[in-house]
């Protein structure tokens, strides 16, 4: 079973995390400033950390570079500020995630849940040779079996959505405008029928992402068009 | 080469050096130029130094007949025993005067072995001239022996020795010219070459000479070159012999002033600055930047120039007609005179004038930082100068405070915010925990899911309250890149698909043939989109149509969202824009009445146009950019 740290100076929400991860069968240490955190860190064997950022003592940016120095179990922030800057601050220092107070408890946990299936199940996995398999941070296409896997659980995709997936996926970071994509998933002509792939991408966040507002790898680049890009190149 | 270049000493000896070659050279052209003259390399020896004795001769005689005269005129006794004795000291030469008639032939020749030079003189006799009588002439000859043996150490002998050394000489003269020439132009090259190095300077150093400007330098020199011309001539009218002093001085001098020159010149190309530096390059450079500024600063002078000059010339037409011809130039000087003063004065204060139009000009558009500079003001435009920098400190403070309550009303905003975030996620974690509960009182369960709603409302309005407060106040980073507004209308309805289903409407989108550009932040102006949508999601009438339009107009990017509105809109377009305003009164519905609000802060943020009409039910807004110019490659 899996061992994760909750660190908050808020005792409330401590509690309430604890009950959420305990339900779904984690056992919980429980920290509230950062000198604490860090000396569970030392005694306890964790798998994952959930880290407020502003807390008295010791916050969580400085608790993680002491933490990362030895350790390199995922950590997910936990922020109120929400500022882009903060998040940028937080992926640079060494943190795999964050989630923005006040957040929604079914969000964490399957964040949680993406964070240790990648690191235990997925760390060790060595990326296919095979040209069929293309793979973008835990998002991982398989062109032959036409599967698609996020975390390691299938997805289930219509064969347009996997097509557009699949033309991202052969070049991440590059930005796909909406005709270059309808192009060459649809074979037609544009006609001013482009606006359906922005349904489609849509979709497609839906099913691979964990929160499609914030999405972690079908980015939406506006008035230009989309691509898929690991979260830490933010 | 280095080391030497940076030695002063070694410098200094070179220099010392260059000045005897110059002064060898110039010596040995005087002397080659003097042998050309006197036949040195066509003639023998022998006969060069035939002719210099005759030259001394011929000085000789005239001292004897000068004296043989003076005493035939006095009618004086044995004149040739007195002339003999006047020359009883000079050895190496005797002398034998015979009359033409072959009257009278004496002298004190005893014929020893001489060379002889014959000289033919006339004596004048003009004894009774007053009376008229013609005038009676003498003739003689004097005849000069030079003894072949000298005697004594006189100048036929110092002539003798020069000739002999100068013929021996005559064609090794060259070779010094050559070598000394060469020489000196060496050194010359070496001390340009090596000016301005100084020892553990790696660089071209100035030096004293250098920071003398090179024209003022220049001119120096021309005024060594006056002064000398007439050291010299005071000197010649003096004494010849004087002059002969002074010269050598002068020279020397003048090499040094030259040398310096030189200095200062090739330190000067060699740092780039002989012109720069030059104070009448700089005067020139001031004067055309001065009046480039005051007509690049100045507005209207093309006006000023006309009400100025126009009435000088009517002045001048009554001159020329009025005046009479013989003073007409004094006039028309006077006049020129009193118009250029006339003309500057004009101009300078209309410059003044601009100045103070600038500043007016940036306090109008809010550049409060920048004051009438009142300084250099007079008269009445210094009092509106002082007036309007009082004006500008009062606005300043004004705005100052403002800007503070501003900065202060936000930070507690967002302050606020974050301290409501903590406490929220609390309630929020708690009800839901409660909700997984399954309490078995059905109204317990019903009031849970009253606080799940509630409580997603509250994080709603909170998050648009901190980006409400954050759009107004201008707090928010914009990024600004050219961007397709089709394009980015086309993802948002992608975007809103599902709602928009949901919310059985018909999106009618229509966008221009060619893409239309505007200089936007896409990321903020989807955000602008999104809270139009999301309004229009939630309050159109079903089963109506919603018209979303990109049009180009007039060189302007126009974006047009159009709905029918569920409930009667009983508010104009302008309030709806207000923090807080929502179209239906009940305010029973979700959302936070930001939406309109932060819309229109951040499309303004973006230099855009926003605005809401209602008309009946009809909501329309629109959005305008500028198009953006055409994308160079």
């Amino acid at each position: 079973m899996y061992n994760i740290l909750v660190c908050d100076d808020e005792v409330d929400i401590v509690s309430a995390l604890k009950i959420y991860l305990e339900s779904e069968g984690y056992s919980v240490y429980s920290a509230f400033d950062g000198f604490q955190a860090i000396e569970i860190m030392e005694k306890e064997d964790i798998h994952l950390i959930l880290l407020d950022i502003m807390m008295p003592r010791c916050d969580g940016i400085t608790a993680m570079a002491k933490i990362r120095q030895k350790n390199n179990v995922p950590v997910i922030l936990l922020t109120a500020k929400g500022e882009d800057t903060d998040k940028v601050l937080g992926l640079n220092v060494g943190a795999d995630d964050y989630v923005t107070k006040p957040f929604n408890p079914i969000e964490l946990l399957a964040r949680v849940r993406s964070q240790l299936r990648r690191y235990f199940s997925l760390g060790a996995a060595v990326p296919s040779e095979d040209a069929s398999v293309l793979a973008v941070g835990a998002i991982v296409l398989d062109d032959r079996f036409k599967i698609v896997t996020v975390d390691g659980e299938t997805v289930s995709l219509t064969p347009t959505e996997f097509e557009i997936l699949k033309l991202l996926m052969q070049s991440p970071g590059e930005v796909f405008s909406l005709k270059r994509i309808y192009q060459s998933v649809w074979n037609e002509p544009v006609i001013g029928n482009e606006g359906t792939v922005a349904v489609h991408i849509r979709h497609l966040r839906e099913k691979i992402e964990i929160n499609p507002a914030i999405p972690r790898y079908l980015k939406v680049v506006w008035a230009h068009g989309y691509k898929i890009e690991v979260e830490k190149e933010l | 080469m280095k080391s030497l270049k940076q030695n002063t000493a070694f410098k200094i000896f070179m220099w010392i050096l260059s000045f005897i070659l110059l002064a060898v050279f110039s010596v040995s052209v005087i002397a080659a130029a003097f042998m050309l003259d006197q036949d040195f390399y066509t003639k023998t020896e022998r006969e060069i130094q035939f002719k210099a004795e005759k030259l001394i001769a011929s000085e000789i005689n005239s001292k004897i007949s000068g004296l043989y005269e003076t005493y035939k005129y006095d009618n004086s006794e044995s004149e040739i025993e007195k002339i003999s004795d006047t020359f009883k000291d000079e050895k190496n030469w005797r002398f034998y005067i015979t009359l033409s008639d072959g009257e009278v032939a004496s002298g004190n020749y005893k014929g020893e072995k001489a060379t002889e030079y014959t000289f033919r003189n006339v004596f004048y006799k003009t004894e009774y001239w007053e009376t008229g009588e013609t005038l009676e002439t003498e003739a003689y000859n004097v005849t000069i022996y030079v003894l072949e043996e000298k005697i004594q150490n006189d100048r036929f002998v110092i002539c003798q020795n020069l000739i002999s050394f100068a013929y021996y000489m005559r064609y090794a003269v060259y070779i010094v010219i050559l070598v000394s020439f060469l020489t000196f132009i060496a050194l010359v090259a070496f001390l340009i070459s090596s000016a301005g190095y100084k020892k553990g300077k790696q660089t071209v150093q100035k030096g004293i000479c250098e920071r003398v400007p090179f024209d003022i330098f220049t001119l120096f020199l021309g005024i060594t070159a006056f002064l000398n011309l007439v050291i010299l001539d005071i000197c010649f009218t003096i004494n010849d012999t004087l002059a002969f002093f002074v010269i050598p001085f002068l020279i020397f001098f003048d090499y040094i002033h030259i040398s310096l020159w030189l200095k200062s010149m090739s330190v000067h190309i060699k740092l780039g600055t002989i012109f720069k530096e030059m104070i009448c390059v700089r005067a020139v450079k001031y004067v055309c930047r001065s009046i480039t500024s005051l007509l690049k600063n100045s507005r209207g002078v093309a006006k000023t120039l006309i009400i100025t000059i126009l009435p000088c010339l009517i002045l001048l037409f009554f001159i020329l007609i009025m005046v009479d011809h013989y003073l007409r130039v004094e006039f028309i000087l006077i006049w020129a005179a009193c118009t250029l003063v006339f003309v500057s004065v004009a101009l300078w204060h209309n410059y003044k004038l601009s100045i103070l139009c600038k500043a007016t000009e940036k306090m109008a558009k809010g550049e409060l930082s920048h004051a009438v500079p009142d300084s250099s003001f007079y008269g009445e435009l210094k009092y509106i100068g002082e007036n309007l920098n009082k004006i500008n400190e009062g606005l300043s403070i004004a705005l100052n405070d403002k800007m503070k309550s501003e900065r202060f009303k936000t930070e507690l905003i967002t302050n606020v915010s974050h301290d409501l975030k903590t406490p929220l996620t609390s309630i929020i974690n708690y009800v839901d925990l409660l909700n997984k509960l399954e309490l078995d009182d059905e109204t317990a369960q019903e009031y849970i899911e009253i606080l799940l709603r509630q409580s997603a409302r509250l994080k709603k309005l909170t998050d648009d309250l901190i980006e409400a407060s954050k759009a107004s106040t201008g707090n928010i980073k914009i990024e600004l890149s050219r961007c397709d507004i089709g394009v980015l209308l086309s993802q948002t309805v992608g975007e809103f698909s599902e709602q928009i289903e949901k919310s059985e409407l018909i999106p009618i989108v229509s966008l221009p043939q060619q893409p239309v550009f505007a200089v936007v932040d896409g990321r903020r102006l989807y955000r602008v989109f999104e809270n139009l949508m999301s309004n229009i999601c939630k309050y159109s009438q079903p089963n109506t149509r919603v018209y979303l339009d990109v049009t180009q107009k007039n060189n302007n990017v126009v974006i047009r969202f159009r709905n029918i509105s569920r409930d009667m809109l009983g508010i104009s377009g302008e309030e709806l824009t207000e923090r807080f305003v929502r179209g239906d009164s009940s305010r029973n519905t979700e959302g936070s009445g930001l939406g309109l609000s932060i819309a229109k802060s951040l499309t303004e943020l973006q230099n855009g146009e926003f605005t809401i009409r209602v008309d009946g039910d009809l909501f329309d807004v629109t959005i305008i950019f500028a198009e953006a110019e055409e994308e160079k490659k």
